[in-house]
């Protein structure tokens, strides 16, 4: 960015020398640069309508329905105003949506740390000069492409009823077809590992599938930051004698620190917002009943929560993110 | 660990004498730990394409093969049954066509939108640009459920921006269409839209001013810099934005079931939505039938996407490596 403000400001002393400039100002009153800056708006014209008539009216929308009962009539509807007595609702009477909320920053919480660190171990294996790295990089992207919205949902479908109709035959879920879960949370306990450390890792173990699934975008965009770290900085770190681990924590680990953000952001909201999250079932239920008012009043507590959230993790972060330019 | 011989396999280019039988200390631990790697990518492979190669085994079990446990995925009898009942439900290549219609104009729609967006915020500093992008932060951030029950009614009573209202009291439906998915895509608020102006503006950010100057001073205006200079520049970053966008919006549901509910036009993820309920209580569909098909239909959904990622997979890993994010 400061790269194209150096060269405007060059440009613009060019321009100033120049004779035809007293026309141009003479045009407008304004200097070449606001000129040319200005075109801007009409690049940007397509969001700005979409902000403005759409995007921000229905935000207003939402929060008014959150605000009111909304009663039906021919051709419109209309709004009557009951306060935040929704919010008090969904907070304190709804005995699912605190508890649902509760819920899903805890697991939210846990899998933001292990899609990271997945995410990471695998774009630096992916980064490796192995054979066939091309078909492997095809194949872990293909969640991204086709493991996606619809296909999610049914495949949970597939899970749950084939838990429920199909127990004798084994396949209850995908990765409990391929190992047992109790095999490994024994192992862990005979060696005597202490008891959250092994739930949380037979829980990953439990949700493999869908971390791996998860994590495409996030695999995608370490792996381009980790290409773009110059092997010259490597090099000179090996013929000062450092060995590959200690190279990875000093060199590779700051490098990509951003985007670690980038990606903790990404899966948190990806992770709010995706199918088999409790609250946003409990949503999508009021709004196929047609309870709007409530749904919305929910969803705003809901996004709330979400900032919040995002509000206290991001500056931790950030704390420990190295910026080259800084 | 000998470090020294080990970096350049990490970053450096290939060593030439690869396949020179040199077995020194180095080169096992090298062998060893890809061997490893090997290891892990399989496994994570295998749990990858697992769910597919079951359903692809699932679907060509015959009814009876489907009853008796003790067949599992490889057939007794081969049939069709499954593949042929299931495209009849999901009236498949009806619906094949509105969906291959709907995600081909809004990828379109919504890689050229957010290109001329991602443009203009990438190459001019006019005032109130930092607030603009900050509320295409907003709309990437806010999920867009929050939205959808007022979006829904907008669209349920719209008045095109409140200009139909001087005219008339009357509304619109529009709900029981495309027109939803042409507006929102043609605004560049779409799904997922704020992801694609991120990603094209760092794109956009990378590329050289002088090729914008050299355009100018050859007498081309602005439009005509961005169509004729920078736009040959960014097709393969707008061919990785119209993957993404025709293939989330091929598997979208969000959208779909909002507005095209009680549509003629039934893409096929709505129609997905009707498998997971056809044939409940009813005798000839049992669990596991009715678990085939879905599987079935799964397979059914995905397979077009899977021919288009087979082509266009260089893109869409080359796209985002080489331009994206990162910067």
């Amino acid at each position: 960015m400061a790269d194209t403000t150096t060269k405007t400001a060059l440009s613009d002393k060019e321009a100033l020398n120049h004779s035809q400039t007293k026309k141009i100002r003479k045009n407008r009153g304004l200097d070449l640069t606001t000129r040319r800056n200005l075109m801007g708006y009409w690049f940007v014209l397509p969001f700005i309508i979409g902000l403005f008539f759409i995007y921000i009216p229905a935000l207003v929308e939402a929060f008014r329905f959150s605000m009111s009962t909304i009663v039906m009539e021919e051709g419109t509807y209309r709004l009557e105003s009951v306060g935040w007595a929704l919010y008090h609702e969904s907070l304190f009477v709804d005995p699912d949506f605190f508890r649902g909320i509760v819920e899903s920053i805890g697991s939210m919480f846990l899998n933001v740390v292990i899609i990271i660190i997945y995410a990471l171990i695998m774009a630096t294996i992916l980064n490796r000069n192995l054979a066939a790295k091309g078909f492997y990089r095809a194949i872990l992207f293909l969640p991204v492409i086709v493991a996606t919205g619809i296909v999610a949902n049914a495949e949970n479908f597939t899970i749950t009823t084939s838990g429920v109709s199909d127990i004798e035959s084994g396949s209850a879920a995908i990765a409990g077809g391929v190992f047992s879960e109790f095999d490994i949370e024994l192992l862990l306990m005979s060696l005597n590992f202490n008891d959250t450390l092994t739930g949380i890792v037979v829980s990953a173990i439990g949700n493999l599938y869908s971390i791996v699934t998860c994590s495409g975008v996030q695999l995608i965009i370490f792996l381009a930051g980790l290409q773009s770290i110059s092997p010259a900085i490597y090099e000179s770190a090996t013929v000062e004698g450092a060995t590959w681990w200690e190279s990875f924590w000093k060199i590779t680990i700051p490098m990509i620190s951003p985007l670690i953000l980038v990606n903790a952001v990404y899966t948190i909201v990806d992770s709010f917002t995706q199918y088999g999250n409790q609250v946003m079932d409990g949503i999508y239920k009021l709004i196929s009943a047609g309870d709007y008012a409530i749904a919305s009043a929910q969803s705003f507590v809901y996004l709330a929560v979400v900032g919040v959230f995002i509000a206290i993790v991001v500056p931790i972060i950030n704390k420990f993110v190295f910026y080259e330019n800084k | 660990m000998e470090a020294v011989e080990k970096m350049p396999v990490m970053n450096g280019p290939k060593k030439p004498n690869k396949f020179v039988r040199t077995f020194n200390k180095a080169r096992m631990i090298q062998l060893v730990s890809n061997g490893f790697c090997h290891i892990i990518l399989i496994g994570i492979i295998f749990l990858i394409l697992f769910p597919f190669i079951e359903k692809l085994c699932t679907m060509f079990l015959s009814y009876e093969d489907l009853a008796d446990t003790t067949v599992k995925y490889v057939p007794k009898t081969w049939s069709l049954n499954t593949l042929v009942r299931t495209m009849g439900i999901m009236d498949y290549w009806t619906s094949l066509g509105s969906t291959a219609i709907l995600s081909t104009v809004c990828a379109v729609l919504q890689t050229l939108s957010c290109t001329l967006v991602a443009y203009g915020f990438a190459r001019y500093k006019f005032p109130g640009r930092g607030l603009l992008f900050a509320g295409v932060l907003m709309v990437l951030l806010i999920p867009p459920q929050v939205i959808m029950t007022s979006l829904y009614m907008n669209f349920t009573f719209f008045d095109f921006f409140g200009i139909l209202g001087l005219f008339t009291k009357q509304t619109i439906d529009i709900t029981d269409g495309i027109w939803p998915f042409l507006l929102l895509s043609v605004t560049s608020i779409g799904f997922k839209n704020s992801l694609y102006i991120y990603m094209l503006r760092q794109f956009f950010r990378g590329l050289p001013t002088e090729i914008e100057e050299a355009g100018m001073i050859d007498g081309s205006g602005h439009f005509g810099v961005f169509f004729r200079l920078m736009l040959p520049n960014a097709v393969p970053m707008m061919v990785t934005i119209v993957l993404f966008a025709f293939s989330w919006q091929w598997t979208d549901n969000y959208y779909a079931s909002l507005f095209l509910q009680r549509s003629s036009f039934q893409p096929l993820s709505l129609q997905l939505n009707l498998l997971q309920v056809y044939g409940e209580g009813h005798l000839y569909y049992t669990g596991n039938f009715r678990q085939a098909m879905v599987g079935t239909g799964i397979l059914l959904v995905v397979a077009p996407l899977f021919i288009i990622y087979l082509f266009g997979q260089k893109f869409f890993v080359q796209g985002i490596s080489q331009s994206g994010i990162v910067g």
